[in-house]
């Protein structure tokens, strides 16, 4: 545990990888024999129907679950072996319905996404800000955060996620981190969606690597690098958003016929 | 297909349109930022002390009113004039004849005010501070703002012993029967959290349903013993019992006080230390976990912590019903609910609160005194109802 030091990891391994992992919730078995790698850089979603195991894929990823069977290893070790306080430092998530029965502030909830991190305030709240300018999220900064709408309140929690791992200096890099979302723009409006999506663009170019659960495909494919779809168990397209979309994948992913549209840039979008 | 091309600004993976977060100027939201912070440290800091101020004042009252009113002020230079007596008896033979007539008054009130006044008024101050910030830290863990200690089942546990050991198993030395029903009552509260305790850990850490339910069970449990009891005790030890439930700051000492104010000092600054995970744990479990915190380990530090000093309180005190579950929520109102002010703003509006009703129990009626968990109750009750008027829809579903 102590001798965790992504640094020391071979550049070439994968930030992320696992070996025939089974993810099991309760007594049913989701998925099984998964292996998969995520590598810096990279901004992945993952996408499936109900129920057919994503959160649970991402509570065992977090380092919440334990694993029943295969190995999981993270920046070179076994995810089990670090400490919840060293993983805090390389690993976020933003859960579905993340909120509080108290009335956080939403500049104290975002100060506290930082307590682990030794910096001086003036370095804190300049961070702090630069992120809630980049979500616009500047002019919510003094409400209670149980006041906020679905929308608002999902853009905070995404705000809290990043600034847990991000750098003290904005000029070191994001690799070696992972952020893992489970459904971050289910309740934003199309400005807000867009504006989402390329600040997690801009993150990843700059080394993180972004796990996203989402179930719309027509928002995410263009701007993520990588696309899973998970269904019969495992995982049955791992590609290249264009190449992961096709009428087949989708059947099987979905149960119901849908229609593809290809745009001139090779984007794909779902229809009925 | 055609009718399908792309923007302009279509989102693309073109370096182009990225946005760099060295890019964006974060001046006017850290600037903000800043703004909030030092307004807030600042609200922090005058609320804090007009809270200390008001405490002090409330202090004085409480020392020099009750059956016997107490001059302080004149009653110490009287005593400071005794001591330096022999340094000045030149001057001091004028006034000789004053002073004889005065010495037993004076001594008299020197006594209650050294032996009584002072060590009640200040084991109230701790006994208030440790249970405000017993309820706020409960409140915190099992992230539900109705929640207070005795939902662990220490008060019942408490009293239930307690009764068993005034009507049952009477002490060997008659002398000693505070210290033997508190030493019950101590163990008791303690037995009670622990099987409450048995009952919701799992592999998986404290389960805050089962907690919750499992005092339930608890409480239920111990009010048979103690109704059972009552059934079948003696009407002195009835009224024993029923006087001890209502609880009582009178037994005060200056030994009592000193294991109050260790239990309080301990338990202040231990959940002082834990506030940001108590921060933490409001957000949720996992969600304090992905955050880096030893999540089992804190619940079951503060838990215990929290059983330790509100059982000690208990078996010396009795029931003193509302401080843990009324005080938490006015602080929340005037300070907000970040930990850091919440817990230090807690011991001093709890302080303030048991000392006002202290003193009104034992002054409203003199020389008859009201248990001051009657007052508590009589004054949280309906206080905690008009909360939950002004409040009502904002709890819809967090229960």
């Amino acid at each position: 545990m102590a001798h965790f030091n992504p640094a020391q990891a071979k550049p070439l391994e994968p930030l992320l990888d696992l070996v025939d992992v089974d993810i099991t919730r309760g007594k049913r078995q989701l998925l099984c024999n998964l292996n998969l790698a995520f590598n810096a850089g990279e901004f992945i979603a993952l996408a499936g129907e109900n129920g057919c195991g994503k959160s649970s894929l991402l509570t065992v990823l977090g380092g919440l679950a334990p694993l029943e069977k295969g190995a999981l290893s993270f920046n070179g070790q076994p995810l089990s072996e670090i400490s919840l306080q060293r993983l805090a430092d390389y690993r976020a998530v933003m859960a579905q319905s993340a909120s509080t029965p108290f009335g956080f502030l939403v500049d104290e909830i975002l100060q506290l996404a930082r307590h682990h991190i030794v910096e001086s305030p003036a370095n804190r709240h300049h961070i702090i800000g630069e992120i809630a300018e980049q979500f616009d999220i500047t002019h919510l900064l003094s409400r209670n955060i149980q006041t906020l709408s679905g929308g608002e309140r999902q853009r905070v929690f995404l705000s809290k996620a990043i600034l847990q791992l991000l750098p003290i200096s904005s000029h070191d890099s994001l690799e070696g981190k992972l952020l893992l979302l489970d459904e971050p723009t289910s309740a934003l409006d199309l400005r807000h969606q867009k504006l989402v999506m390329q600040q997690l663009v801009s993150l990843s170019q700059q080394g993180l690597c972004i796990v996203c659960v989402s179930h719309d495909l027509n928002l995410i494919s263009p701007y993520c690098s990588r696309m899973i779809l998970l269904a019969e168990q495992g995982c049955i397209a791992d590609d290249k958003p264009e190449n992961a979309l096709t009428i087949d994948t989708l059947a099987r992913c979905y149960h119901t016929q849908l229609n593809l549209i290809r745009n001139l840039d090779n984007d794909v979008f779902v229809t009925h | 297909m055609t009718a399908f091309s792309s923007s302009p600004d279509a989102p693309s993976h073109t370096p182009n349109n990225k946005v760099l977060r060295k890019d964006v100027s974060g001046n006017n939201a850290s600037a903000l930022m800043v703004n909030l912070v030092a307004t807030r440290a600042k609200r922090k800091r005058y609320g804090l002390a007009l809270l200390g101020a008001l405490l002090l004042v409330s202090a004085y009252v409480g020392v020099v009113s009750g059956s016997l009113s107490i001059n302080v002020s004149e009653l110490l230079w009287h005593e400071l004039s005794q001591l330096t007596r022999p340094l000045f008896s030149q001057g001091a033979l004028i006034e000789e004849g004053g002073a004889n007539r005065e010495g037993t008054f004076n001594s008299t009130h020197w006594y209650v005010l050294t032996e009584l006044r002072l060590p009640r008024v200040i084991m109230t101050l701790f006994i208030g501070a440790l249970l405000a910030v017993s309820g706020c830290a409960m409140q915190g863990l099992v992230r539900n703002p109705l929640a207070d200690p005795g939902l662990i089942g220490i008060a019942g546990g408490a009293a239930a012993a307690a009764a068993v050991s005034m009507a049952i198993v009477p002490p060997l030395v008659p002398a000693l029967a505070s210290v033997w029903v508190a030493l019950w009552a101590f163990g008791g509260a303690l037995l009670a959290v622990w099987t409450v305790l048995r009952f919701a850990n799992s592999a998986q850490g404290v389960s805050v349903a089962t907690l919750i339910l499992a005092g339930v069970a608890i409480n239920a449990f111990t009010g048979t013993i103690i109704g059972a009891i009552s059934y079948v005790a003696s009407d002195d030890a009835l009224r024993q019992i029923t006087y001890w439930t209502m609880g009582s700051l009178a037994g005060a000492s200056w030994t009592l006080c000193a294991l109050v104010a260790a239990a309080g000092i301990i338990a202040i600054s231990g959940l002082m230390v834990s506030r940001n995970a108590l921060n933490l744990l409001a957000l949720g479990e996992s969600e304090a976990a992905y955050m880096g915190l030893n999540v089992a380990r804190y619940k079951q530090a503060i838990l215990w912590l929290v059983a330790f000093a509100v059982a000690l309180a208990t078996a010396l005190c009795g029931i003193i019903g509302f401080v843990g579950l009324v005080v938490p929520h006015m602080c929340r109102t005037l300070f907000g609910v970040n930990h850091n002010v919440l817990i230090p703003a807690c011991a001093l509006m709890g302080a303030l609160l048991l000392t006002v009703a202290d003193t009104l129990a034992r002054t409203l009626f003199t020389p008859m005194e009201i248990p001051i968990g009657i007052v508590t109750s009589a004054i949280g009750a309906p206080f905690f109802l008009y909360l939950l008027w002004k409040q009502k829809g904002v709890f819809n579903g967090s229960l």
